[in-house]
């Protein structure tokens, strides 16, 4: 149903709004006794949503390459133009596409970070939707966000002792650590 | 519905906030305008309602806003309007 407005001539700031959707504003110059039919597509706040993130090797070490991995749905029905933000809290931004997405389609990124040091630490994943006349000017506005938590251990050389006799007790920095 | 052609109100009034008087109505005759509409205006000469209180559909637009999904309010010119 359609909204029915009767405006003096001239430029008209027209804003539209509705929970759940981002609201839109734009401008409209009108001339007298004119009809002008104006329609939206309204954007759900929930447009575009992480259907799965993957991080590979999931118990990494220093020094492995690790490959990250976010699928995302566009749950509309009209292609929206999105970007992905992937990074690791406090380390490194990993990644930040931007790709245009069909209605209903699901999009999958792929992108790799070398871990250059250990500990517990967080891969953060969001994504946004350009809107073009959001009321706050144009860009890129997130739907969805998560996080997964991951650690990366210290590499450990492999030493292999053997003695002649065997049965050896063998001792490294000063511990015992077994008999031949 | 227009009692007077929209070309003709914007000749006889200079302006739209412009009030009516005798003079609008003799102009009016004068370029041709319908009997219905200078009955109209004849009618309205001691009202003291100006060209665009009496003729809006000349000195408006209309807009006809929608939406999908329908339900939204909408604003113009930061003032309410209504649901599409």
């Amino acid at each position: 149903m359609a909204l029915t407005v009767k405006v003096d001539p001239g430029k008209h700031t027209i804003r539209i709004t509705k929970p759940g959707y981002f609201p839109i504003k734009f401008d409209i110059t009108v001339e007298a006794g004119k009809t002008y039919n104006i329609s939206r597509t309204l954007i759900p706040t929930n447009a575009v949503t992480i259907q799965k993130v993957e991080i590979t090797p999931s118990s990494p070490k220093k020094g492995d390459k690790i490959t990250v991995k976010v699928t995302v749905k566009n749950n509309t029905s009209t292609t929206l133009k999105c970007r992905l933000r992937v990074w690791i809290v406090n380390v490194t931004i990993i990644g930040n596409p931007t790709f245009s997405l069909g209605a209903k389609a699901t999009y999958t990124w792929t992108g790799t970070w070398t871990a250059d040091r250990t500990g517990s630490l967080r891969l953060r994943v969001a994504v946004d939707v350009h809107v073009e006349e959001h009321e706050n000017g144009a860009d890129y506005y997130e739907t969805d966000s998560t996080y997964k938590d991951f650690t990366v251990s210290e590499r450990k050389a492999t030493i292999t002792i053997t003695t002649s006799p065997s049965g050896a007790s063998v001792y490294v920095d000063g511990k015992y650590v077994g008999t031949t | 519905m227009t009692k007077c052609p929209c070309d003709i109100i914007r000749q006889i009034f200079s302006s739209p906030n412009e009030v009516i008087n005798f003079g609008h109505v003799r102009k009016a005759y004068e370029l041709g305008a319908p009997k219905e509409c200078i009955d109209y205006l004849f009618k309205n000469v001691d009202s003291g309602k100006t060209a665009k209180e009496l003729f809006p559909e000349c000195y408006q637009a209309t807009l006809n806003i929608s939406t999908n999904p329908s339900g939204a309010s909408v604003y113009i010119d930061g003032v309410y309007k209504g649901l599409t």
